[in-house]
């Protein structure tokens, strides 16, 4: 069974592109394939002009590849800080082998490490909760929390899968605002939600997957409209408002 | 505060080991070998989440690598320390190539499988392991000065601990400590960020290795003859009871369990084979029950004692009790409490040493003396301590419960979305007093003032 068919996508820098789809039509399986967690069996991924296809995971995001996770790539058991501190590993100035060798790099880069952190979580009004546990906060919260891990870093390229699942309305409205700051910022982002009206407010571009397919794509209005997409995965206008 | 504490704490027993007689002197000197060891499993096991029963052997081979150095090339095996660091790491990366490409139970499997094949092919090879009798070196010199008793050696093993405890604080404060703990609890999310998982869960088995090298040879330098019957395969089993029972977090879960476990065995406090029998009892429990060992024991104390003072504090009208709890300002906390505290701490110190002096004499009449000035007056101590505290807390403890709910128990959140409590949506039912007998889930706990519980609801 293939999970996803000769599939096809463009994200142009610094545009925001979403991606919809009912259950099971792919769109994580994209995002794995996208950011090195699965090898697609054949096809290309490239970035930047660059063929990526065959690098690990790791060598992806040092090119700038950032993502957020379904049900939240954080450790519930840390405290929010450490959790940001953890996803700034690449931007730590110090090696590994500073660590035993020149311990004084370590005292000053983790410093600045913790500036940083304190930045991101400002940018989500999370800067009271940092000494919390990722456990003892609302899921929200926790998931504003990794939103923060992830812009952190500040990738060009953002992979958010699902930033909007367990937000109520002020919390997305927030998140609509970050994401407009991170845009003009020159961040290129590409998300998955289930939120229909957040997907057509955001994105500049719009591709609707279904059952490993690509089912359309275009300007939010155009893909709204599309009567395909209207009949396989919105419904009738009524039920998508 | 807590670092003043600590530091202290290392100071005085660093203080009270150098004052040590050589026999007790000796005994400490095998606690500080295990703790060493200990610490390469603590970070293999409770950061890493990986797994090895090879620990012996590890410890094991480097401790012969140098003592065969030291005999051979007349090596002061003071500076064949960094030798047995070596060593280690190599026999880390070893484990690491076969463990690497397995995962979880094979692990276990596979470092099983490499400690057999250690002791089944090296410690019985003669030109490991010597003669049938042991090793025997020289006792070690240093720039011409010969240290031949423990005593005289014992500053020596404490710089190696102190050594090892930096090195490793160093790299749990640091980005590698998150790094593995990421790669721990997630690693899609851990390559997800660009940390490299694969080279890193290789690296902790190097790093596990280079902990365990230095303790093999600190053991040579320590005991000065070593045979194979010192490193048998289960004494891997003790290690990872330590680890496990020391549980995530700092060192300091570390040395308690090393001193628990080896020190029960060596001053023989703990009745024999105390450890055989409790070890695993205690790791069950552990493994079932609580998993966060002693390190989470420790944090869990030390929140309930911030929050506790910030209560104090709330009462006594300071707003921000725990910026007064760290910087240790006398106003948040009531004096009567200080001094209980104060009285029950000597109670136990004066019991410690009363016990110690007794048992290091044969004269009846001072093990009388101690009995009394030691054990009844210390007990006295701690009675005395114990009501003070009662009557405090039962004068001030229900004044302090309406102030305290505002401020602390709202620091709890609505933490539903774990799937705790049932199916509810995440926490909006309105606050008010609960129904006895509703069962009481994480998170659901909305505080009806003044009904039950006091702020402190961990």
């Amino acid at each position: 069974m293939r999970a996803l068919d000769a599939v096809s996508l463009d994200v142009e820098e610094g545009s925001v592109v979403g991606l919809i789809g009912p259950n099971g039509a792919g769109k994580t399986t994209l995002f794995n394939v996208v950011s090195g967690l699965l090898l697609a069996d054949d096809g290309s991924v490239r970035f930047a002009g660059d063929e990526i296809g065959r690098l690990s995971p790791h060598r992806r995001a040092a090119l700038g590849i950032g993502r957020s996770f379904q049900n939240l790539g954080l450790m519930l058991d840390e405290t929010v800080a450490f959790n940001v501190m953890t996803a700034l590993h690449r931007s730590a100035p110090y090696t590994g082998p500073d660590v035993l060798l020149r311990p004084w790099l370590r005292n000053r880069g983790d410093r600045a490490l913790e500036q940083r952190c304190a930045w991101a979580l400002q940018r989500f009004g999370l800067l009271a909760d940092r000494e919390r546990r990722v456990r003892d906060l609302s899921f929200a919260r926790a998931r504003f929390a990794e939103l923060a891990a992830v812009t952190a870093e500040a990738p060009r390229l953002m992979l958010l899968d699902e930033p909007t699942t367990g937000l109520d309305l002020a919390e997305v409205s927030r998140l609509d605002a970050v994401l407009g700051q991170l845009r003009r910022d020159g961040t290129t982002i590409l998300l998955v939600a289930h939120d229909v009206r957040f997907v057509m407010g955001v994105c500049d571009h719009v591709y609707v997957l279904a059952e490993g397919r690509m089912l359309a794509q275009g300007r939010p209005r155009v893909v709204q409209a599309h009567p395909a997409v209207v009949e396989a995965y919105l419904g009738t206008p009524a039920r998508a408002g | 505060m807590v670092p003043v504490v600590r530091a202290g704490a290392v100071a005085g027993l660093g203080a009270l080991a150098l004052l040590a007689g050589e026999a007790t002197a000796y005994k400490l000197g095998l606690i500080a070998i295990v703790f060493i060891g200990a610490i390469g499993l603590h970070i293999l096991v409770n950061w890493s989440g990986e797994l090895s029963l090879a620990h012996a052997g590890f410890i094991g081979l480097p401790a012969f690598v140098v003592a065969q150095l030291s005999l051979h090339a007349h090596l002061s095996p003071i500076l064949a320390l960094p030798l047995g660091v070596v060593a280690g790491v190599l026999l880390g990366l070893v484990v690491a190539l076969a463990a690497l490409r397995a995962r979880g139970l094979q692990v276990a499997l596979v470092t099983l499988a490499v400690g057999i094949a250690i002791s089944r092919f090296f410690f019985v090879r003669s030109w490991v392991i010597g003669p049938p009798a042991g090793l025997h070196i020289a006792p070690p010199s240093l720039f011409g000065l010969r240290l031949e008793t423990s005593r005289s050696l014992l500053p020596v093993l404490m710089a190696v601990v102190v050594l090892a405890v930096l090195a490793s604080r160093s790299i749990l404060e640091s980005k590698l400590g998150r790094a593995l703990s990421l790669v721990r609890s997630n690693p899609d999310a851990a390559a997800a960020v660009g940390i490299p998982v694969a080279f890193y869960r290789g690296a902790v088995y190097a790093m596990a290795g280079a902990f365990a090298g230095l303790a093999g040879a600190s053991y040579v330098l320590w005991v000065q003859r070593i045979s194979p019957k010192a490193f048998p395969l289960d004494l891997g089993f003790t290690y990872l009871v330590i680890a496990v029972l020391a549980g995530k977090g700092a060192l300091t879960g570390v040395a308690l369990a090393a001193v628990l476990i080896e020190g029960g065995q060596v001053f023989s406090i703990l009745p024999r084979d105390f450890a055989l029998y409790a070890g695993p009892v205690a790791l069950i429990f552990n493994v079932t029950r609580y998993q966060e060992g002693f390190n989470g024991l420790l944090r869990e104390t030390r929140h309930r004692l911030e929050r506790k003072v910030a209560i104090m504090a709330a009462e006594t009208g300071t707003a921000d009790g725990e910026r007064r709890w760290r910087g240790w300002g006398a106003r948040g906390v009531r004096l009567p409490v200080v001094i209980a505290a104060l009285l029950v701490a000597a109670g136990f110190v004066a019991v410690a040493l009363a016990w110690y002096h007794a048992g290091n004499t044969d004269q009846v009449w001072i093990q009388n003396q101690e009995m009394v000035s030691g054990g009844i007056g210390g007990l006295g101590l701690i009675v005395l301590g114990c009501v003070l505290l009662l009557r405090d807390a039962l004068l001030h403890g229900r004044a302090v419960v309406a102030t305290s709910h505002t401020g602390v128990a709202g620091a709890d959140g609505d933490a539903d979305w774990l799937g705790a409590s049932g199916p509810e949506p995440p926490a909006k039912e309105p606050a008010g007093p609960e129904p006895e007998g509703t069962p009481t889930g994480r998170g659901r706990r909305t505080v009806a003032a003044g009904s039950k519980g006091r702020g402190d609801t961990r």
